[in-house]
């Protein structure tokens, strides 16, 4: 039975970096940040409130979850001084399907603008 | 100081946003202020504030259901008042002869205005009932079976499949009496109840 996406695809750009930054690996909200702004090459900065306010959204569809104390101990990448405030977040099962079906739709998006730039190129008409 | 503020501003967020988040929220400022901008951190904040009142904890929902009740309310209430003691009301007697008296009874159902008409030729109470029904008509019908005894005033109307009573008393006033009564009404299909408390002014 295929899923229902719709209520969360297409994705909002910064739910779209969020997941994109999670793909690879569990983060704290500032890793999340420091992540989008690599991957965007500096274009696009999240705050904190627009991280925390998309990522309750995600977390409330299943979407994304907070990692265990236990699963967060195994983290090779957590230092003994972590700041206990920080708390990790991960991909679910669910969010990497929902993560999927937006890069598919954006793949979909491309392929249909290059085949339309292409037929509409005034050199190749002329 | 700019610390201080935007712990306010997390202060300000709805408490499960701020017990969830908002230690996180703050070790981030701790973190990044130096290299994002005091500036847009707390432009970021207010924003989020702005999304957690508005979209998200519904609390607009409440303030927008409370303010529609309200205006409901203080709408029933111009109509159950009447915008003016005199333009719609005429009385020939005070209630020193209550049999004789003549007015308008104004009152709301379901936030519409309804007007009871009364006046005695002769030994016989006739009267109407002036509406507006659901399609924004205005529509008219008879009242029957008018009985006023003392200074109690009992009525019934049949409009379409409603049937409606009205009980009411005649109060003694400075400037004439006043008919306080409630009209009840059983609504056809649903077979539910609505009924309205309300009062009007028969002035001298």
């Amino acid at each position: 039975m295929r899923e229902d996406l719709s209520p969360l695809v297409p994705l909002s750009p910064a739910i779209l970096h969020i997941l994109t930054a999670l793909a690879g690996e569990e983060r704290h909200g500032y890793g999340i940040m420091q992540e989008v702004a690599r991957q965007s090459e500096g274009q696009y900065k999240l705050g904190p409130g627009t991280l925390y306010d998309n990522l309750q959204k995600l977390l409330e569809h299943a979407v994304v979850e907070e990692c265990s104390r236990r699963s967060a101990a195994d983290n090779p990448r957590r230092s003994a001084g972590d700041d206990p405030r920080r708390r990790y977040y991960r991909l679910t099962a669910f969010g990497r399907r929902v993560l999927l079906a937006e890069v598919a739709r954006l793949e979909g998006v491309v392929r249909h603008a290059r085949l339309r730039l292409q037929t509409n190129n005034p050199r190749r008409a002329s | 100081m700019t610390r201080a503020l935007y712990q306010f501003l997390l202060w300000l967020h709805p408490p499960f946003f701020r017990q969830r988040f908002g230690e996180e929220m703050l070790w981030i400022y701790d973190e990044s202020a130096a290299t994002h901008g005091v500036l847009a951190l707390v432009t970021d904040g207010l924003a989020s504030l702005a999304r957690q009142w508005v979209m998200r904890a519904g609390t607009w929902k409440l303030a927008v259901a409370g303010a529609g009740g309200l205006l409901e309310i203080l709408m029933a209430g111009f109509f159950v008042m009447g915008p003016a003691p005199t333009a719609h009301v005429a009385a020939t007697q005070s209630i020193e002869d209550p049999a004789q008296f003549s007015g308008t009874w104004k009152g709301s159902l379901r936030s519409r205005p309804i007007e009871l008409v009364l006046a005695k030729e002769g030994t016989v109470w006739r009267g109407e009932i002036h509406f507006q029904s659901p399609d924004g008509a205005l529509r008219s019908a008879p009242l029957e079976d008018i009985r006023v005894a003392g200074d109690s005033v009992h009525l019934r109307v049949q409009v379409d499949d409603s049937d409606m009573t009205f009980s009411g008393k005649l109060v003694p006033g400075t400037l004439g009496s006043r008919l306080v009564g409630a009209l009840q009404a059983t609504a056809d299909a649903s077979d539910d109840l609505i009924s309205y408390s309300t009062l009007q002014a028969f002035h001298a």
